[in-house]
């Protein structure tokens, strides 16, 4: 029981925190502060509590697809955000930087993307939590177990952050904005299997299994999935879904590359010119 | 005049048969006590088939099959529908993710017409 906490509780926390790392490494680049942090964990707490406790109705729309298309929906969005954060990001020049308007745009997407993470997250620990309110003599390991897995999860975020946070710049913001890229691409071919469920889409055969590679069951399986999306047996529009929002991403990231290179070289023209 | 009715209701009769027949065939899991009734459940293979899954317990479950790619919470006494398939000839784990040692199942897919 107390395992079993810690493990539910862990996966869940562990996805949001990887987000809430990369985010912050971008914040901190451009001196955006915290508030967008805390603004989405209000946010997001309230959301989760929310859904959590109207998911019975949520789950009988549409005649049993409720539930599914409300995930489709958020993930969706946190893919658009993501994206729109990896294009702020690469795009900006110093004139840009230093406008309000710019840096109110960054954080208000850095705030929604990780509210409607917190949310898909939280509802999820929330009714798992609830359900032992009548189980007195579970409650006690459950709450532990939580609190553990939790615990595992920020030190994994907390990690994950330090290690990004240590990398010199510029090679920073491409690693943090890349690899949100990668967490846009895992979103969006989350999309697929969720809809196919409710029979609203036709993924296709099944492309391959890696399973006796890298068990998804697997910790190293695990990390994958929150990082970047692994799926040892994606369907066909599965993986060209994935595929297809890791191109968009990496044409913004091409784009910053390209606009660096751009400025150094009329950096050392200059200073050639001037020497 | 009868027989073009006649004609009509035979052909509308013969459209609806087959299409329901197209529908896909919906099979039960129910949810007691952490258990899934049944443990192990044949489906036919290459074809769409509806799971509607019943959990009589009080607390929330999530059905979860890392094989079968599917994963959705069934709230306390209430029901879900979710779809699998088509599916190659094969055995799909699924387990219940809030109580995985007891709630464990198969999904066994069979060759149509494998006795």
């Amino acid at each position: 029981m107390l395992l079993n906490a810690v493990i539910i509780i862990l996966r869940e926390v562990l996805e949001a925190s990887l987000l809430v790392s990369l985010l912050l490494v971008i914040a901190l680049h451009f001196k955006l502060g915290k508030g967008w942090l805390f603004a989405a964990l209000t946010a997001g707490l309230i959301g989760a509590v929310s859904l959590a406790l109207n998911l019975q109705v949520v789950s009988e729309w549409f005649e049993y697809t409720g539930q599914e298309r409300l995930d489709a929906a958020m993930l969706l969005v946190i893919f658009i955000l993501l994206l729109l954060i990896v294009n702020l990001a690469m795009l900006a020049t110093e004139q840009h930087i230093i406008k309000p308007t710019w840096r109110l745009s960054l954080q208000s997407c850095m705030a929604l993307v990780l509210s409607f993470a917190i949310i898909r997250e939280g509802a999820e620990i929330y009714i798992y939590l609830s359900s032992f309110v009548n189980h007195p003599q579970q409650i006690g390991t459950v709450y532990v177990g939580s609190l553990i897995g939790a615990a595992i999860g920020a030190s994994a975020g907390a990690l994950f952050f330090y290690s990004i946070a240590a990398i010199k710049q510029p090679l920073q913001l491409f690693i943090a904005t890349g690899l949100s890229g990668l967490l846009a691409a895992a979103a969006a071919s989350q999309i697929v299997p969720l809809l196919e469920q409710v029979d609203l889409l036709n993924a296709g055969p099944i492309l391959w299994n890696t399973s006796n590679i890298i068990d998804e069951q697997s910790v190293l399986g695990q990390l994958l999935y929150a990082i970047a999306g692994y799926e040892s047996s994606p369907s066909t529009l599965q993986a060209s879904v994935y595929l297809g929002g890791l191109l968009l991403a990496l044409v913004g990231l091409l784009v910053g590359v390209l606009k660096l290179r751009h400025r150094q070289l009329q950096t050392s023209l200059s200073v050639n010119a001037n020497g | 005049m009868n027989t073009l009715i006649k004609q009509l209701f035979l052909s509308l009769s013969l459209i609806t048969l087959s299409v329901s027949c197209l529908a896909a065939p919906i099979f039960e899991i129910h949810i007691r006590d952490h258990l899934f009734e049944p443990a192990e459940l044949r489906i036919p293979s290459h074809t769409k088939v509806k799971l509607l899954v019943i959990n009589h317990d009080e607390t929330p479950e999530e059905f979860e099959s890392y094989e079968l790619n599917r994963e959705k919470i069934i709230m306390g006494n209430a029901k879900a529908v979710l779809f699998v398939g088509p599916l190659e000839p094969g055995r799909y784990p699924f387990f219940g993710e809030f109580n995985p040692k007891t709630a464990q199942g198969m999904v066994i897919v069979e060759e149509q017409g494998a006795p």
